[in-house]
């Protein structure tokens, strides 16, 4: 176990700490978080990253409950290896390759701007946008959201449902009134999951949201490789992390570590 | 089997206790192996088997207490130098060796030459009637197979005790007779002393030479079958044993051998096992020997029939009294035909047959 | 039939449809986008557009032509094959420990191996750059090795740990009741068992850091240029048409690692 704990130490607990530290002993000290979100562009940042995390997060967490869903309750072996294919291309696609992809579709010459223009419609303009970012993000947390959403989804069992429909619910009524109240956990982890992660994205709000993308995580990196401003991205920093773990936090609080922890693994 | 120190046993578990923290796991058990025997220690989980068990083969070691084998203290040895084979729950059969690599495994941690070793190997097969299985996959074996390549590992370097630890759980019903057959079969042939850890008293009675029955960490009875099972000691054993009826008892007087008590009011002679320590006595009637026939003297049970379960030849009969609450009879399937629930039902249990034990049900 | 379980009826069926018409959308919406991506890969264009005019293999020829990407690729190799070693160097003790032992604690380290897998990534990034800048690995292939074994490492933890916790302590405790000592029973008997688990692991480990594009940004050098950072690069410019090729080639190899990797966690 040594080995691990001096990684984690040296390499997880030790740059965190110190991230708070610089944040608050290196330039203005306290001054940095003023700085940090002072001013229209970084108060916006801040805006805009957690309105498309929220965003990100409902979409994910609904989709990651219906392939769920399906995939519990499908009895065809060809939709259930569908979609686990489905769920794990955009986990192992590549960071890169999956927004390179979506750059594609969405480019002024793009494939969706083609097929507008073949059906005589006029161009849009898709990349760089707050929108194209979300899409990004959702594509590439959809798989955690789901295998967080499956490892609750599966312990539900899918005759409860057919129970209550054999009890005269109807098929909606039985799925809002059984399966999503015993899917809550599972909306939980996966939510508080994949809301940590949106928050912290790079490579999408820059390729996708293009490099004055008003996202945090653009304004951190320019803040570090082009300004030099060190000590504010540390606070910048800082206030994502505490971000994420309110959330995570809020999360444990409410499921407990092992149903996370499960929601990860 | 003769010691110059003059021990006659193979296994000496002298006042053995393991605790685990603040809990007793084991406290201050005694028990003696004759060589040779086939011993089960039988109790139902938690009673503190499977801790007795791992300080016999050496994955714990004793709170205080000594273990000898043959007269050695081996309480602090680990478990490969102890010389005691042991079968596992879900055999523990190493899956990435053949069987033949299984059995030999043993062996070539021992050092055996290789040509000595091939011939065990085969003697092992032959014993296990496993013929030429030696060259199969661990996984491509039945449950049963399976069951016999364990047994055949555990005894190919001769160990001078092998231990199973409930080997037949994973078995369908059928299969389990067959191996206890087959478990007899091989104690006979090899005479080597076994010591048999279950929960099953159908297990321990078809098997056995010798039982110790465990409770709450503490040997409450041991002995041959027959003696559990017809002259118990306590009331719990009759009743975890025999599935007895215990009724509490007063005795008037005693002659040693045979007291007269009153239980539920009414009067009757019973047969004594032994001295019987504590104050609190109780009537062990085997659910067998109530029949609806008039004997005397005996022991009058009336009540309603409150359930009837068909066993096959036998049926059982629960009834409930007045007297003693809930009293079940186990009889001769064909002659209750006529039992109905409802019914008001009168038995007789021989005087004979009664046995005066302590009641031990208080403890826990 | 009364009119209510007529109209019931209808409405299931409706939800019905509708949750399948969803799931199409869904998983269209997962497939598509890297399927446009190899197909456009054979499309022969110097700049992109949609729909492309002429097919081949104009693509796939670039990428010969430019020494570039195939140094990228071996650069990227040359970190992702020490992260997979020291990750499972790192992660397999560890895991006998949290699977094996009583220690306290050992679910407290399982759950703090994962957290690199939930810490904002950027944030992550910039308290590393802090660190490095401190002891001078900014820049340093070392730094990108041990910040990449990080990130790989819950892969390891998760593979190795479920595999382990497959295998029952008591063929161990066998091996012991036939003489051999603690370590030798783990060696003969655990080890070989656990060893398919391992390889898959240090194949996620080995993706994991192939694909790694964060850190690279901020605590890479000028030289140290992985295939992400240049596809990165490449793209924050423009669409060059190159990458699609370069993609599918990526998206091909992944996809036959991870089939490995899910054969051999089967076994």
């Amino acid at each position: 176990m040594a080995p691990l704990l001096v990684a984690l130490v040296a390499l997880v607990g030790y740059p965190l700490i110190k991230l708070g530290y610089d944040s608050l002993t290196l330039g203005d000290g306290i001054g940095n978080y003023v700085t940090a979100v002072s001013g229209t562009a970084a108060q916006r940042s801040f805006l805009v990253t957690i309105g498309s995390s929220a965003l990100v997060t409902a979409i994910a967490v609904i989709v990651g409950f219906w392939l769920s869903w399906y995939l519990v309750t499908t009895t065809k072996a060809w939709l259930r290896n569908l979609l686990w294919v489905s769920i794990l291309v955009p986990f192992w696609l590549g960071t890169i390759v999956k927004n390179y992809a979506f750059v594609l579709l969405f480019a002024r010459n793009g494939v969706i701007n083609g097929l507008l223009v073949a059906l005589g419609l006029e161009p849009v303009g898709l990349l760089y946008t707050p929108t194209a970012v979300v899409f990004g993000i959702t594509y590439s947390l959809i798989p955690f959201a789901t295998l967080a959403m499956y490892a609750v989804v599966s312990t539900i069992n899918p005759s409860l449902v057919i129970a209550a429909r054999g009890m005269g619910a109807s098929r909606f009524g039985a799925m809002r009134q059984i399966a999503l109240p015993l899917a809550t956990p599972g909306f939980v982890a996966s939510g508080s999951l994949v809301f940590a992660l949106s928050i912290g994205f790079y490579i999408t709000p820059v390729l996708l949201g293009g490099a004055q993308s008003p996202f945090v995580a653009s304004v951190i990196s320019a803040n570090v490789l082009q300004y030099f401003n060190y000590p504010v991205a540390c606070a910048q920093s800082v206030l994502l992390l505490l971000m994420a773990f309110v959330v995570i936090g809020a999360a444990y609080a409410l499921v407990g570590r092992d149903r996370l922890v499960k929601a990860l693994a | 089997m003769s010691h110059d120190d003059g021990t006659e046993y193979v296994l000496d578990i002298q006042g053995v206790s393991k605790r685990y923290g603040a809990t007793t796991a084991l406290d201050d058990v005694s028990l003696r192996i004759i060589p040779g025997e086939f011993l089960t220690l039988l109790g139902p989980s938690g009673s503190g088997k499977t801790t007795l068990l791992r300080l016999i083969i050496g994955f714990d070691t004793p709170t205080s207490g000594r273990i000898l084998l043959n007269g050695d203290d081996i309480s602090l040895l680990p478990p490969g130098e102890r010389g005691i084979g042991m079968v596992f729950q879900n055999y523990a059969l190493f899956p990435h060796m053949t069987v033949a690599q299984n059995i030999a495994y043993g062996l070539r941690l021992r050092k055996w030459p290789r040509r000595r070793r091939d011939e065990r190997v085969d003697e092992m097969l032959q014993l296990m009637r496993l013929g030429d299985y030696g060259g199969r996959a661990i996984t491509a074996l039945s449950g049963g197979q399976q069951q016999r390549v364990a047994l055949a590992r555990a005894l190919a370097y001769d160990p001078k005790i092998l231990i199973m630890d409930e080997p037949l759980g994973a078995l369908d019903r059928e299969l389990r007779l067959q191996m206890e057959e087959e478990i007899r079969r091989i104690h006979r042939d090899l005479g080597t002393t076994f010591i048999y850890v279950t929960h099953d008293q159908q297990e321990a009675l078809a098997l056995s030479d010798r039982i110790a029955i465990m409770r709450g960490g503490d040997i409450v009875g041991v002995g041959s079958p027959e003696e559990l099972f017809y002259r118990p000691r306590s009331a719990f054993v009759a009743r975890f044993f025999a599935n007895s009826n215990v009724l509490p008892a007063e005795v008037l007087s005693t002659d040693g051998a045979s007291a007269r008590v009153t239980v539920g009011g009414s009067e009757v002679d019973c047969a004594v096992h032994g001295s019987l320590e504590s104050a609190q006595r109780a009537l062990a009637v085997r659910r067998r020997i109530l029949a609806r026939k008039k004997v005397t003297p005996s022991l009058r049970v009336e009540g309603e029939v409150a359930e009837t379960l068909l066993f096959g030849d036998e049926r059982e009969v629960v009834v409930r009294t007045e007297q003693f609450g809930r009293v079940t009879a186990l009889m001769e399937a064909r002659t209750t035909t006529d039992i109905a629930v409802g019914q008001r039902i009168e038995l007789f249990a021989p005087a004979g047959e009664l046995v005066l034990v302590e009641d031990d049900r208080g403890e826990s | 039939m009364t009119a209510t379980t007529r109209r019931t009826r209808l409405f299931d069926r409706l939800t019905r449809v509708a949750g399948a018409v969803v799931l199409v959308l869904i998983l269209g919406f997962l497939l598509l986008p890297p399927l446009f991506v190899g197909v456009l890969s054979f499309a022969n264009q110097e700049h992109f557009g949609f729909p492309p005019q002429e097919w081949g293999f104009r693509q796939y020829i670039e990428i010969g032509d430019s020494p570039a990407w195939g140094r990228a690729v071996l650069y990227s190799i040359g970190l992702a094959v020490p992260v997979a070693v020291l990750s499972v160097l790192i992660v397999v003790p560890a895991v006998l420990a949290i699977e094996r032992s009583k220690l306290p604690g050992r679910r407290g380290i399982q759950a703090a191996g994962m957290s690199s897998l939930i810490i904002p990534i950027v944030a992550y990034a910039v308290a590393m750059y802090g660190v490095y800048a401190e002891v001078g690995l900014l820049g340093s292939y070392l730094g990108l090795v041990l910040a990449n074994t990080i990130l790989a490492i819950p892969f390891v933890l998760v593979t190795a740990g479920a595999a382990l916790s497959q295998i029952p302590p008591d063929l161990e405790l066998a091996a012991m009741t036939f003489g051999a000592s603690r370590f030798r029973a783990w060696w003969q008997i655990t080890l070989p068992l656990l060893l398919p688990a391992i390889f898959a692991g240090s194949l996620l480990a080995f993706v994991t850091s192939f694909d790694e594009a964060v850190f690279i940004n901020f605590l890479g050098g000028a030289g140290q240029v992985t295939l992400p950072k240049a596809i990165f690069d490449s793209v924050r410019i423009g669409v060059d048409p190159v990458i699609t090729a370069i993609s599918t080639i990526f998206m091909v190899a992944t996809s036959a690692l991870m089939y490995l990797v899910a054969r051999l966690r089967r076994r």
